[in-house]
């Protein structure tokens, strides 16, 4: 039952991280740096990455910029709009910690007050390489996710 | 399916002759044929969807999905699993039973035109007399499914994009109607089997090169069904800068998945139905159309010419949506109903002056037909001239600038 | 006209009123309040002074006084004049000079937001930048920054020494999000719906609320402040040497434009000249800059329209450009690559021959791109005759760069107003003229960015061509202190004048930083241009003018 069990959440998982939808959500610098991610050189289409516009079907939001106070509250309901299995990736320093903008009246140091982070990626904007590589680790992290066995537990 | 399923009742089980029995043998036959016609689609579908991302993506210097299985193959099954596992979600204050059925309008709008498709001479789901007639209205399902989805979401994106749909779906019917009318005309019957049977083998014997008029039918009935597919140039309700996603926003899970499927199958549909009313559906050059309905292989080599050709349409289909911008509602209402419905009734009273006074088999028909068939055969030939020779000069280019050849062998895509 | 021919014509006219500036002091005539408005009208109508763009409106907190400095240019006449009035700081209020300039509208906005200045007589006076529920001034002097809002806390733990997060993974509370939505409330009849800040554009976190009937629209208000950083107070306590990287983030997509302007108001403040090389390779990483940001400018455009890859073909060229900046600068896109006295680093071996390679390569390719989009019938037609801006409504609304050119206003800050090595050079200056429509539609903003990379390409073969050698940098201390003074620079930035007002009072710090951008007043239109126009048309509305989220925000 347990053989049955792991390899059926291992082939689960691989529909999973094969196809992981990301929100279009560019708020600042590291916006672009998405763009170009999802451009030629670094391409996440290979890793059946597409980026969708709505929340509801898209099962990553990758928080891209400086988030501010005014903007914090989208960026919870977008969270929450998103359905389950869902993940997050603050990308860039300002998503992380509020990056250079530390002394700032008005951003918001790190996007982990309002939701839940799953990979932190530095960079001042980090390289489009670098976040392909976020996204290769997210998808080690959602192959070693144990649900279905603890479903049943 | 009711030719085979008569067959095999009254040859293989004579005691289930009675009146129940016919049915029930009659109902297993049709579930399996439409259980055939469902994997098919679906596995077009799937397979489409991986082929336009590659596609795709070589259009825009990208490589497009080559992880997820040799080459990326199972990319589609990926992306299945993935949305089947995904949380059901039905917005707050979007009403909960048209939310859940308003995808399966637009599947069954979709799946319905599946069963007339003749994919050869005797492999037609139903053989019907009306048969291009029952497509094109049953194709209109979908328009009750797309506002049913955009206006139960409870969201106004989705309802401007419902709304935007079903304007559009309703509006490019006609044309695409009267477009079709031209080729019923030429065939003299509905049928989509007598529509095929009524063309050749060969490119000049192809409804589309009968008449100059039939010539002009086809980019109005192109045009019409890529509005009608909601694809660009004509995919206003799922512009994703402006409305984020259309009508399909709220929609997340497996019932994305159903409006996912309609939208690829019906890539299918539109380049079969031009197929099989333009370009000669199955017909094999130099084979008659009884042989073809009596020996197993020409079937078969039909089938895979049927198929050929439509895959070529869907391809052409998937370059023009990553070539061209798209269209302004009012833009796109414009073009259908003060453009192509005008030049809709001018082919049809045009392919009727053809049919009376040059007819098809006289003398000035035949000859109009080589003429006609030489000018599509002389654009197509300069489209891939040009394309090989911008081709070639891209890769001189590379070659000079990086030094590099630009070379892949043949079992190593991109 | 020179500031004392101006200052005179004041004089002749408004008597003791208008009082320019003393010997030494920075040149600007004082004006006292309730009078500012009469004095700009005339600024603007008087044919001789013919003042008729309000580049900047800054507010300084003096401390015993809250100053607010009105730059004035004209672009016919290329002379400009600085107006200053002191106020009250205890009650800050001056008349608005709205209707003489319609781009004062969101300038005093920010003015009352960021400082709390009444203007009265404004239309609609209310806080632009930051939250409407915000409380306090930031830019005075004396602003405490709040430790918490909404509940979410304005420090920073350690993450990995925070307790878990509790299973619903909420980190924190915020306020009930259900009375967001109290703040726009319907109007009958018409449906109001919005185009929020996360949306599919590349423009980023910009936010409009649409008035519309059906398809057609009445209005389109844009809420902006959700990249609102607060670059400007951060100024404050930064050192001149270690604020450069923060203008690089100011226009992430013209970075090297936005540090050329403040590396040039420091320079003026100082008083040190940049040796020819440091200004060539200004010039280089500029034009270089110029280009980039053009392209995601028109492939956004094109990809707004629905048009995808032209969009990635300029990013595959974006790519290369990020190539050579890297090698030039170590980063690909926020470069930070001038310094104040020079630039950063030489032009490595065999760059020069790279980038001309590049340009030979991309010069055909703008071709191919015109093949592919732009002389595409369905595209023209999205474009043509939409959003049609007049000359006098382009000035008067401060738009600047490619818009104002498009809308037939000959004015090139790199042409008009040189600054650095332009005046080297020989470029020309693309107009629209109706290519396809009426001129200064959408589809003109579109081809005169177009043309403007064309442009860019040639200065730079010509800078290549005649780099001086010699150092790049003056030497400067590490700290540097400036001494007392204000100036303001400006510098032609992809999207049009970005100007840099910085006032020093001798600290290692500046006193006063303030920044004009191009995107700030091109966002102010769009409520104008929206009357009556389609969804549709609305994002190629925004696509053309260009707006990116963080000059408008800051």
């Amino acid at each position: 039952m347990e053989y049955l069990l792991t390899n059926t959440e291992w082939f689960l998982n691989w529909g999973r991280k094969s196809s992981i939808w990301y929100l279009l959500f560019a708020s600042a610098c590291c916006g672009i740096e998405l763009m170009q991610a999802g451009g030629p050189r670094t391409d996440l289409d290979r890793f059946g990455a597409v980026p969708r516009a709505t929340p509801r079907q898209a099962d990553l939001l990758i928080v891209a910029g400086t988030i501010t106070y005014k903007m914090a509250e989208r960026v919870r309901l977008l969270y929450e709009q998103m359905a389950e299995p869902r993940y997050v990736i603050a990308m860039g320093s300002c998503a992380n910690c509020g990056g250079l903008f530390q002394g700032s009246y008005s951003v918001l140091k790190g996007v982990d007050k309002i939701v839940p982070v799953d990979i932190y990626l530095p960079g001042c904007p980090p390289r489009p390489e670098a976040l392909a590589d976020a996204i290769l680790k997210l998808q080690q992290k959602m192959s070693a996710e144990k649900w279905l066995r603890n479903l049943r537990a | 399916m009711w030719p085979l399923a008569k067959y095999v009742l009254e040859n293989y089980l004579p005691r289930a002759s009675s009146a129940t029995g016919q049915v029930v043998v009659y109902l297993i036959f049709a579930l399996a044929g439409a259980g055939i016609l469902l994997g098919f689609a679906s596995a077009f579908a799937g397979v489409s969807s991986f082929v336009e991302r590659r596609v795709a993506a070589r259009m825009m210097s990208r490589v497009g999905p080559n992880r997820v299985g040799p080459q990326g193959l199972l990319q589609f099954m990926a992306d299945g699993l993935k949305l089947v596992l995904k949380e059901d979600l039905i917005p707050v204050g979007a009403n909960r039973l048209l939310f859940r059925i308003a995808p399966y309008f637009v599947f069954a709008g979709m799946f319905g035109t599946f069963v007339a498709l003749p994919f050869s001479a005797r492999l037609v789901a139903a053989n019907l007399d009306v048969g291009i007639l029952y497509i094109l209205s049953i194709t209109a399902l979908v328009v009750v499914g797309i506002i049913l989805g955009g206006w139960s979401s409870n969201s106004k994106w989705s309802l401007f994009g419902g709304l935007r749909s079903a304007a559009q779906i309703i509006s490019y019917e006609i044309p695409a109607g009267l477009a079709v009318l031209v080729v019923v005309l030429h065939a003299g019957g509905l049928s989509t089997q007598r529509i095929i049977e009524a063309q050749g083998g060969m490119p000049w014997n192809w409804f589309i090169f009968y008449s100059p008029f039939s010539l002009i039918a086809f980019p109005v009935y192109f045009t019409a069904a890529l509005a009608e597919g909601n694809r660009t140039p004509f995919d206003l309700p799922e512009a994703e800068s402006e409305l984020v996603a259309g009508y399909s926003t709220e929609y997340s899970g497996f019932r994305f998945v159903v409006f996912f499927f309609a939208e690829w199958a019906n890539l299918w549909i539109m380049s079969a139905i031009a197929v099989l009313c333009f370009f000669g559906g199955w017909r094999i050059p130099f084979v008659s159309v009884a042989a073809t309905y009596s020996t197993w292989y020409l079937i078969l080599l039909g089938l895979a010419i049927f198929c050929f050709k439509t895959l070529t349409l869907v391809l052409v289909v998937i370059q023009l949506r990553w070539t061209l911008p798209r269209l302004r509602v009012d833009q796109m209402m414009s073009m259908c109903w003060k453009y192509l419905i005008p030049i809709a009734f001018v082919c049809i009273l045009g392919t009727m002056t053809w049919i009376v006074f040059v007819g098809q088999d006289t003398m000035p028909g035949t000859a109009a037909r080589f003429v006609l068939f030489a000018a599509g055969a002389a654009i197509a030939v300069r489209q891939i001239v040009r394309t090989w020779f911008n081709y070639r000069a891209d890769r001189a280019t590379y070659t000079k600038l990086t030094g590099q050849p630009l070379w892949y062998p043949p079992y190593r895509l991109p | 006209m020179t500031f004392n021919e101006l200052s005179e014509r004041l004089r002749t006219k408004f008597g003791d009123a208008a009082a320019p500036s003393a010997e030494g002091a920075p040149q600007a005539v004082t004006v006292p309040g309730p009078a500012i408005e009469q004095v700009a009208r005339f600024c603007k109508e008087d044919p001789e002074l013919d003042l008729n763009a309000l580049s900047c409106l800054a507010g300084v907190d003096r401390k015993d006084r809250i100053e607010l400095v009105y730059h004035l240019l004209s672009y016919r006449k290329g002379h400009e004049l600085v107006l200053k009035a002191a106020l009250d700081r205890a009650k800050p209020e001056i008349p608005t000079v709205e209707s003489v300039w319609k781009t004062a509208n969101w300038h005093e906005r920010e003015c009352f937001d960021l400082l709390g200045v009444n203007f009265l007589g404004h239309s609609d006076l209310r806080r632009i930048l930051l939250p409407d529920d915000w409380v306090g001034y930031p830019l005075r002097k004396d602003y405490v920054a709040p430790t918490e809002y909404h509940g979410m806390s304005s420090t920073r733990v350690n993450p990995l020494q925070q307790p878990d997060a509790p299973a619903d993974g909420k980190r924190s509370e915020l306020k009930d999000l259900s009375q967001l939505k109290s703040l726009y409330g319907p109007v009958a009849g018409e449906m109001i719906v919005n185009m929020g800040p996360q949306h599919p554009s590349t423009h980023g976190v910009l936010n409009f609320l649409l008035v519309t009937d059906g398809e057609v629209m009445h209005k389109a208000v844009p809420h902006i402040g959700y990249l609102h950083r607060g670059m400007e107070k951060m100024a404050e306590s930064i050192s001149y040497p270690g604020y450069m990287p923060f203008t690089d983030r100011l226009d992430y997509l013209a970075a090297m434009s936005a540090n050329q302007g403040y590396a040039m108001a420091v320079e003026k403040l100082l008083g040190c000249a940049v040796p020819p090389r440091g200004e060539y390779l200004r010039v280089l990483a500029c034009e270089l800059n110029r280009i980039a940001s053009h392209l995601v400018a028109t492939g956004s455009m094109a990809m707004d329209i629905g048009a995808f890859t032209p969009f990635l073909h300029w990013l595959r060229e974006r790519e290369y450009i990020n190539d050579i900046m890297e090698e030039l600068s170590g980063s690909r896109l926020t470069y930070n690559y001038m310094r104040i006295g020079g630039v950063a680093h030489d032009l490595p071996e065999g760059m020069a021959d790279k980038i001309l390679r590049w340009m030979d390569h991309f010069e055909p390719i703008i071709g191919e791109f015109d093949r592919l989009i732009s002389n595409n019938e369905i595209f023209v037609q999205r474009l043509a005759n939409v959003a049609v801006v007049s000359a006098e409504d382009a000035v008067d609304f401060g738009l600047v760069g490619p818009n104002l050119r498009a809308s037939a206003v000959p004015w090139d800050l790199r042409r008009n107003m040189p600054y650095s090595a332009y005046a080297d050079f020989q470029f020309d200056i693309p107009l629209g003229q109706g290519f396809r429509g009426t001129a200064g539609d959408c589809y003109d903003r579109f081809v005169v960015r177009v043309l403007e990379m064309r442009e860019s390409c040639r200065i730079l073969r010509q800078a290549l061509a005649k780099m001086p050698a010699g150092d790049i940098r003056t030497k400067l201390p590490k700290r540097i202190k400036v001494p007392p003074g204000e100036t303001y620079a400006r510098v032609e930035a992809p999207r049009g004048e970005m100007g840099f007002y910085l006032i020093s009072d001798g600290q290692e710090t500046p006193y006063r930083l303030k920044v004009r951008t191009g995107s700030f007043t091109a966002m102010s239109i769009i409520e104008k241009l929206s009357h009556g126009v389609m969804i549709a048309d609305l994002v190629a509305i925004i696509g053309s003018l260009d707006v990116v989220a963080p000059e408008v925000d800051r």
